[in-house]
């Protein structure tokens, strides 16, 4: 076990490595997700206050142009 | 094929799609990552030359890759909503931007960890590897920072591709540095004449990092891209029927 941890006495550089990949892309995706919610939740408030006049909002991008 | 197309770049049926589309692609991900990790730390023998520090391949590689690719990625979708005025493109290409940043912050970083043993220095300025993905780190921070700073998502949209457009000249420079200039950096291991320079059982693993990585980034990219068409569409009545309580959340 403690012949795995050392990898040959580079066990520091390697676990760290490691460590770091991991926790990178971990932060990435919880970033991205949070992003999503922040932004759901800001739509949700501007529609809540201007839904009594939502007629008057755009009718938009049912296609890309 | 058009109608097709053009369907795929209508924002609610993309928005729909990309987030059936995602865990398809991110479950394969994690279990490939899940085998290279196992299999490169544990079971690929050691390096002739490097010992057990050469494991530091199976994370350093993936990340360096998709820091390339992401740009890639980045420039083409950029072009493309340049070219054709696509608005899902410039989303494409922002959504890009932040996860190609945090991917060559880990290739800089793994790499500057792997090199404190090897060539005994955390960094060295002047080599042309290192240097030029120094370059491509603040080639996403620029692209970013440029973002941030227009309030107009069209005008951002314009402005930012012609830098991502103008800084592509920096990938072929990254990839090719180790041949062109002498370079601290060993050179390509699998990308070379002659083909792949490494023993099956260490190439599996990281054939399997590189492909999971690519496929994870494939999934967080459609799910940073849904939360930019959301953000553009936000005054589209699509987006209202779907945000509005009592309407179906995603």
């Amino acid at each position: 076990m403690s012949e795995v941890l050392s990898m040959g006495g580079y066990g520091a550089y390697v676990w760290t490595c490691y460590a770091l990949s991991f926790t990178v892309v971990i932060v990435c995706f919880v970033q991205g997700r949070r992003r999503q919610r922040r932004i759901q939740d800001e739509i949700r408030t501007r529609l809540k206050v201007t839904v009594p006049g939502a007629l008057t909002m755009t009718e938009s991008s049912e296609t890309n142009e | 094929m058009w109608t097709f197309l053009h369907k795929l770049a209508s924002p609610p049926h993309f928005y729909r799609l990309a987030a059936v589309l995602a865990p398809w692609l991110m479950v394969p991900a994690l279990l490939l990552i899940a085998y290279g990790t196992v299999a490169g730390l544990f079971f690929a023998p050691s390096d002739y030359q490097q010992g057990d520090a050469f494991r530091i391949i199976y994370v350093h590689v993936p990340a360096a890759y998709l820091s390339l690719l992401a740009y890639i990625v980045m420039a083409i979708a950029a072009g493309i909503g340049l070219i054709w005025r696509m608005k899902l493109a410039h989303a494409v290409a922002a959504a890009a931007a932040p996860l190609g940043a945090w991917f060559t912050f880990l290739a800089l970083a793994t790499g500057s960890i792997w090199g404190r043993p090897m060539w005994g220095t955390w960094w060295e300025w002047g080599d042309p590897r290192l240097t030029s993905e120094l370059v491509l780190l603040f080639l996403y921070i620029g692209y970013i920072a440029l973002r941030g700073a227009i309030d107009d998502v069209s005008r951002a949209d314009r402005a930012s591709a012609v830098l991502a457009l103008v800084g592509a000249i920096n990938v072929p420079i990254i990839h090719f540095s180790v041949e062109w200039w002498a370079s601290l950096h060993q050179g390509p291991t699998l990308i070379r004449a002659g083909g792949p320079a490494i023993e099956l059982t260490m190439l599996y693993p990281l054939l399997a990092m590189i492909f999971g990585f690519s496929l994870l980034f494939g999934a967080m990219l459609l799910d940073r891209v849904r939360s930019e068409v959301l953000s553009r569409e936000r005054r589209a009545r699509w987006v209202r029927e779907l945000l509005l309580p009592g309407g179906e959340t995603a």
